[in-house]
């Protein structure tokens, strides 16, 4: 099998590839390992490649599969885990100069659960530190490598988009998972929050933190969510809601599903080949028989406030201790934004707490008019590497505020969100689309996605890395 | 709300023993005047007695389980 046949593949498919004896996990796994060393020098979407143990691993999934001892679709596929996720024995930086030695004695619930059903460690893709920011340096964007992949799970996305990964998973606090899919044209899935155990991923932000797959295809991010998805002891937040099967409906119509579809915010100050893009995908939705809903978003203005609040005091609380002993091994950005959190009265927090639950309360009421909400994924297409600001008419904005407006309320009021490609900016980069559900309702965002991703053809291209 | 000047962030990081350098004052202090004129609206808000901090939670649960 070539790379140009594989990326073209569900991972079901892939898997059926394997069973009938047309490729196997060693295959798959040296050709993911032959485009890191051709691409990841100037992609850097790598921290480390576990090369060795990932062969020796899909051979004995090769046996084990041969012998009877079937996993199911994962075994013996190569996952490229965020280096935010906990992997015993291979080390977790974090992307942070504090913790580039640590080597965890466990793997996280996400990473058991993965390798329970015989995936195979790939390798660790690189992060923001900490998560912190959404630009990932110095890692690059696959579609120019003038601009950035976005983040803070910018190495996965750009190993998915760059098919240096078959599958990849994220960590999403105010857009991580989605920010990078948007940029890099691929499939990223925020879950509920809750949905997927966070025991053994470094947090960012405990409250708004949430795990998901990033993923060539909406098939594939329902297959790894099946497996990441769960009630977990560790981690008293993960919520005991029974996990369906998110394959089962995932090829039902979507005829009759309505579309919420915001008349503020959402659409404003927004690059106009974005705002094209997204619509016209709308209307790709109502020929799948879909029907739009205009509304207006509640409580904007209080949204961003809250999150804002809840995501620096929660991160400035958990590096309280770094930031006074080895405040110099941060990042500068990281450090400016934890050293700020730390001076938020803890009435601010409280409040965000409180109106987090009214504006979660108003939402929830207003999807008793729609099943899903769509939106852009992002205002822009990805930034140039250095790049500060971006100018809408009418004025300036910073990029980090930018790229996190469209998402951040999906994190608040913890929303499951998908973002999947919708089309190509003039100049040649990915424009995302956000599919927002019902807290627990990932199988109709996944439907609708999946349904919008099947009439399209913007999964089926790839930037190629010279 | 009244503009905060780096002599009330130095003052701050004594009351709550904050680890800022002396160096550091006037940048952090200008991030942090932005944030607070930004999340402004939180001390603003009339909200009803009955919405409490784990409010969210629960409500999540509560649809975790319908």
């Amino acid at each position: 099998m070539k790379l140009s046949d594989l990326r073209q593949l569900t991972l079901r498919q892939v898997a059926a590839e394997i069973r009938n004896g047309k490729t196997s996990p060693v295959e798959i796994t040296r050709l993911l390992l032959e485009e890191i060393r051709r691409t990841d020098e100037k992609l850097k979407a790598y921290v480390t490649v576990c090369e060795q143990s990932a062969v020796k691993l899909a051979e004995a999934a090769a046996v084990q599969i041969k012998e009877g001892h079937d996993l199911g679709v994962l075994h013996g596929l190569p996952i490229s885990v965020k280096d935010l996720f906990e992997t015993k024995g291979v080390r977790t930086t974090c992307g942070s100069k504090l913790m580039r030695d640590y080597v965890p004695e466990t793997d996280c619930t996400v990473v058991r659960k993965l390798k329970s059903m015989g995936a195979i460690l790939l390798g660790k893709t690189n992060t923001h530190e900490f998560a912190l920011g959404g630009i990932t340096p110095p890692t690059r964007n696959p579609w120019s490598l003038k601009h950035i992949p976005g983040g803070s799970s910018g190495g996965s996305a750009a190993a998915i988009a760059a098919c240096s990964a078959l599958a990849a998973t994220g960590s999403d606090t105010g857009g991580s998972i989605r920010i990078p899919a948007s940029f890099c044209g691929v499939a990223g899935l925020k879950p509920t929050y809750g949905r997927v155990s966070r025991a053994g991923i470094f947090p960012e932000s405990w409250s708004l933190d949430h795990a998901g797959p990033i993923t060539r295809r909406v098939e594939d991010a329902a297959v790894l969510l099946s497996v990441m998805a769960g009630r977990d002891e560790p981690d008293p937040t993960s919520s005991d809601c029974p996990v369906p099967d998110f394959l089962e409906s995932l090829n039902d119509e979507t005829s009759g599903v309505r579309v919420g579809v915001p008349k503020n915010y959402f659409y404003e100050r927004c690059n106009k080949e974005v705002d094209a893009a997204v619509r016209k995908s709308i209307n790709v939705l109502e020929e799948l028989g879909c029907r739009t809903v205009e509304f207006e978003f509640p409580r904007i203005q209080e949204i961003m406030a809250a999150y804002t609040t809840l995501d620096s005091c929660e991160a400035s609380a958990y590096h309280e201790r770094s930031i006074a002993d080895r405040p110099g091994d941060f990042q500068p950005d990281v450090r400016l934004l934890l050293e700020q959190g730390l001076f938020i009265p803890a009435t601010y927090y409280i409040q965000a707490l409180r109106v987090r639950a009214a504006i979660f309360r108003d939402i929830m009421g207003l999807f008793k008019k729609f099943e899903v909400i769509v939106t852009p994924s992002e205002p822009i297409v990805a930034p140039e590497v250095g790049q500060q600001s971006v100018g809408f008419d009418g004025g300036e904005e910073t990029v980090d505020n930018a790229i996190v407006r469209y998402l951040a309320p999906f994190n608040l009021t913890g929303l499951p969100a998908l973002s999947i490609p919708c089309g190509m900016s003039s100049n040649g980069l990915p424009i995302g689309m956000q599919v927002i559900g019902k807290a627990f309702d990932e199988t109709t965002v996944l439907r609708v996605g999946n349904a919008y991703e099947q009439a399209t053809d913007w999964h089926t291209r790839f930037p190629e890395i010279a | 709300m009244e503009s905060i000047s780096t002599g009330d962030l130095k003052a701050m990081t004594k009351i709550i023993g904050a680890p800022i350098e002396e160096g550091r004052l006037q940048i952090v202090t200008e991030i942090l005047k932005q944030n607070m004129e930004a999340i402004q609206i939180l001390a603003k808000l009339g909200l009803p007695k009955e919405l409490e901090p784990t409010s969210y939670l629960m409500l999540l649960v509560g649809r975790s389980r319908q």
